[in-house]
């Protein structure tokens, strides 16, 4: 009975809102943006971290701007999606911890910064010079230079913390909705944070890398692709291992309505395939083609849809 | 020369039976390409002109409210062709991108053009004939069909009859 | 019989693209590796260069008429529920003749120009563009050709009921003529290369071991011949479980949400008068094809007038458990519609079915429960009530 009361009182009433449509594609993209971003931030930081020493290709160096970019394109789909849009103040006006969505909101204020910070410290010493040549910004820049630099191990290790909270948080945020059985998983975090490290790689390896980049964001990939493999198993065991709500999100992907969706788009199309392209490009040292980047980030953004979509057609009421 | 690392055609060729064999034996029919391409260029169609396509008794089997014009076994079925396409020409070391041609060199829009206007041919008459060499030829060959060896026929018939013509293309 | 798996039952329609995926993806591959992504390779067959294309084609088609042959032969195959294209000769005539011009045009056929696509070549991807653009084509200019598409129809028109030959022997005289096929074949791409002048082509290694394995399969499609001809296979059964009213009452009051309960008489029968908390069967859909859909994880309960003999064939494509109401509407109307009549000789048993009858009775009419001694009076105002929970909508 309390069930009942609980699903009126939040319309997750089949009855009501048969299927609660109430999400586009704007969150979709967004969360795929979300978590391309911080897949590039931890990759690129801890490339850096992890081989001080080595040169590194102008693509990589560029990238902290690109996920910048990405990230405010995603943030504007969100913001396209919110009801009340002059509203978006209010997130900074308390932080709960408690909350997901007030963490998320905290960590993309963290994410702007750190990045900016993190490409600015990336600049050449050539564009440095063309930059600084300008007198309306030398400066304003100059001693943020000097500050990016002398802190440059502090800003990169930020930026892998800031990546790894916005690749979690982009799961955790539907985590919240415990309301909606597909999404009542704690898998969904990880998850997400695995995809999103997978499709950074990818955005990566859509430009130009020197060898060495290149070998580390493959190998990076491989891993992000085998324990989002694993997660995703790991989350169809929970729904199946559940009650009869968890019976009906696993119905979902395993003979429902999104069966085919999930496992030819996400799964085949999306992990299988550009992994073993991966492999074998590895073995035999193959280049690797444009065409697996491509499929992993079109198999990134099928996940969250394909999750998003199935998650708002299930409710506890159909299967109490 | 091309044969480097391509199969020998007699192997290929029990390969291909056996998974057309799989077809039937996992789905009941057999496989398919042409109409994938009826149903991509539809569903493109009803996206840029809905009243037009939507009103249209042909195409009204398949798009409309409710109808997912996309929502086909064919569709998923090529797809997977695609994918292993890409994966074949990838692990035999060959998927690059570019224009492939016969050993007289020609520009590439009129390669790409004489790909085009073939192409047009095939849609009209797959749709004709309802399915291509892979839904009527192999298939229906294979479950000894009459209209498919017929079409088959006619096909090795059509394209000896026209080699001549296009013969600066490929020799 | 367990093949063919997917008209079998042995899985949904969403599961069956997904073994589209994986077939595809198998076929496609194949075609990769036979060549067929690469015009030039294709277009040689028509100049006698490299006779691949039928090699290969025929191949296949050998292997997958003498494979299904011995399957059926043997009674694992149900050859019947195998999807066999309709003929309508003059279309298939014309439009083969036109496919073929297609194809020596371009380099491709509509399958292989996709395989062409996915190896990066650009050419095969506007094949592919150039398909899709003649079926949209076709499907404009679709009155003109209406006629003609329907003309010389056949229906299904298989060789071995034409020539009354059975499917064994033809079979095997296919695999003979594929083969004579192939050396022809073999014999002209000498001669061509001769004239231009090139070396000898193929190593004859796997070649022999492919026909001498087309032989075998030849002789064993003509042994299955000698076997008894299997049984025709009966329908499987429905799983049909029946539930009588008494629990069906129960179950709805217990625990509303662990059935479905769907009335399957005529609609406006239904709107009249139903079991509270059963659905009707909506006026656009009267043959119930929405029951195929609904997901499994409730029983399904049925029930018509009287007690249904069989299952509508959608829900006997239900995923999980359908029951049906004994003795069908009437049994229930009987049994708990219309109040209980007190037991006569009062027993403990009788008393307490006749206690729990009249406590669901009142909850299904709204009647308030009789007392436990009756006064013998007819029956209580049968009112049903919309349902409020549970069940429906």
């Amino acid at each position: 009975m309390t069930g009942n009361l609980e699903v009126v009182t939040t319309r997750h009433n089949a009855a009501i809102d048969p299927v609660l449509s109430a999400w586009g594609w704007e969150i979709p993209v967004y969360l795929f943006l979300g978590g391309l971003v911080a897949g590039l931030l931890i990759l690129g930081a801890g490339y850096e971290l992890l081989h001080p020493d080595r040169p590194r290709s102008r693509a990589l160096r560029a990238m902290p701007f690109a996920a910048l970019g990405l990230l405010s394109l995603g943030m504007l789909a969100l913001f396209l999606d919110l009801a009340h849009k002059l509203h978006v103040y209010r997130f900074y006006l308390a932080f709960r911890w408690t909350s997901p969505m007030s963490w998320g909101s905290w960590i993309l204020l963290l994410v702007y910064p750190v990045a900016f910070l993190h490409g600015v410290g990336s600049l050449t010493a050539g564009q440095r010079e063309t930059l600084l040549a300008r007198r309306a910004l030398a400066p304003l820049l100059r001693p943020l230079l000097r500050w990016a630099d002398r802190a440059r191990r502090a800003v990169l290790k930020t930026s892998v913390v800031a990546g790894l909270g916005l690749g979690l948080y982009t799961g955790l945020l539907l985590g919240t909705l415990a309301a909606r059985p597909q999404w009542n998983t704690a898998v969904l975090g990880p998850l997400f944070l695995a995809s999103g490290l997978s499709t950074g790689a990818a955005f990566l390896l859509l430009f130009r890398l020197d060898e060495r980049e290149h070998d580390f964001v493959v190998r990076w990939d491989v891993g992000a692709i085998l324990v989002e493999l694993l997660l995703l198993g790991a989350m169809l065991l929970g729904f199946a291992a559940g009650d009869r709500s968890a019976q009906h999100a696993l119905y979902h992907l395993m003979g429902g309505p999104w069966t085919s969706a999930f496992w030819s788009l996400v799964v085949f199309a999306g992990l299988l395939v550009p992994l073993a392209m991966e492999l074998i490009g590895r073995r035999r040292r193959l280049p690797l083609a444009a065409l697996a980047p491509a499929l992993i980030l079109a198999g990134g953004f099928a996940l969250r849809w394909v999750l998003l979509v199935a998650g708002q057609a299930s409710s506890f009421r159909e299967f109490p | 020369m091309p044969h480097q690392k391509l199969w020998n055609p007699y192997v290929a060729g029990v390969a291909l039976g056996l998974v057309l064999l799989a077809s039937f034996l996992v789905m009941g029919n057999g496989l398919g390409a042409s109409g994938a391409a009826n149903r991509a260029a539809i569903g493109a169609a009803y996206v840029v002109a809905p009243d037009t396509v939507g009103h249209d008794p042909y195409f009204a089997k398949y798009v409309g409210p409710g109808k997912n014009v996309l929502d086909d076994w064919l569709v998923f079925e090529v797809l997977g062709v695609f994918l292993g396409g890409v994966v074949g020409a990838y692990s035999a070391g060959r998927l690059r991108r570019g224009i492939l041609m016969g050993p007289r060199p020609m520009p590439a829009w009129g390669r790409l053009g004489l790909a085009l206007a073939g192409g047009i041919l095939m849609g009209v008459a797959a749709r004709l004939a309802r399915g291509c060499t892979s839904g009527q030829a192999l298939t229906g060959g294979s479950v000894l069909s009459l209209g498919s060896w017929v079409f088959m026929m006619m096909v090795f018939a059509g394209g000896y009859l026209a080699a001549p013509l296009v013969r600066r293309q490929w020799r | 019989m367990i093949f063919p798996l997917y008209p079998l039952d042995a899985f949904g329609y969403e599961a069956s693209l997904v073994a589209g995926t994986l077939l595809g993806f198998a076929f496609g591959f194949v075609l990769e590796r036979s060549g067929f992504g690469r015009a030039p390779v294709l277009a040689a067959q028509f100049y006698f260069a490299d006779t691949r294309v039928l090699k290969v084609m025929f191949g296949a088609i050998v292997t997958a008429l003498l494979g299904t042959t011995i399957l059926a032969g043997a009674g694992v195959l149900d050859y019947s529920l195998l999807t066999v294209p309709e003929t309508f000769l003059w279309p298939q005539l014309a439009g083969g003749l036109l496919l073929g011009v297609g194809f020596i045009v371009s380099g491709y056929c509509p399958g292989t120009a996709v395989v062409a696509a996915g190896s990066g070549n650009l050419d095969g991807a506007m094949t592919v563009a150039g398909v899709m653009a003649g079926s949209l084509l076709y499907g404009f200019f679709h009155p003109w050709v209406a006629e003609f598409e329907m003309s010389g129809a056949m229906g299904v028109a298989r060789l071995p009921d034409l020539l009354g030959v059975p499917q064994a022997l033809l079979a095997a005289g296919v695999a003979a003529m594929a083969v004579g096929m192939f050396l022809g074949a073999e014999a002209l791409e000498k001669l061509f290369a001769r004239r231009r002048g090139g070396g000898p082509l193929l190593a004859p290694v796997p070649r022999n071991w492919v026909f001498i394995g087309i032989a075998l399969a030849s002789l064993g499609g003509l042994g299955t011949l000698a076997l008894e001809p299997p049984a025709p296979a009966a329908a499987p059964a429905p799983r049909v479980v029946r539930i009588d009213s008494l629990t069906l009452a129960r179950t709805l009051v217990e625990s509303p949400d662990s059935v479905r309960l769907v009335d399957v008489r005529e609609p406006a029968a239904c709107e009249a008068k139903r079991i509270p908390g059963a659905m009707c069967l909506p006026a656009d859909d009267p043959g119930g094809s929405f029951l195929a859909d609904l997901p499994p994880t409730r029983r399904l309960v049925l029930y018509g007038a009287a007690e249904l003999r069989a299952l509508p064939g959608p829900a006997a494509r239900f995923g999980g458990p359908v029951l049906v109401l004994a003795g069908g509407f009437a049994a229930f109307e009987t049994a708990i519609l219309t109040a209980p009549v007190a037991p006569s000789p009062v027993t403990p048993e009788a008393l307490a079915r006749f206690r729990l009858v009249s406590a669901l009775h009142a909850k299904f009419t709204g009647a308030a429960a009789a007392p436990p001694p009756p006064a013998p009076a007819g029956p209580a105002r049968v009112q049903p009530r919309g349902p409020k929970k549970g069940g429906g909508c």
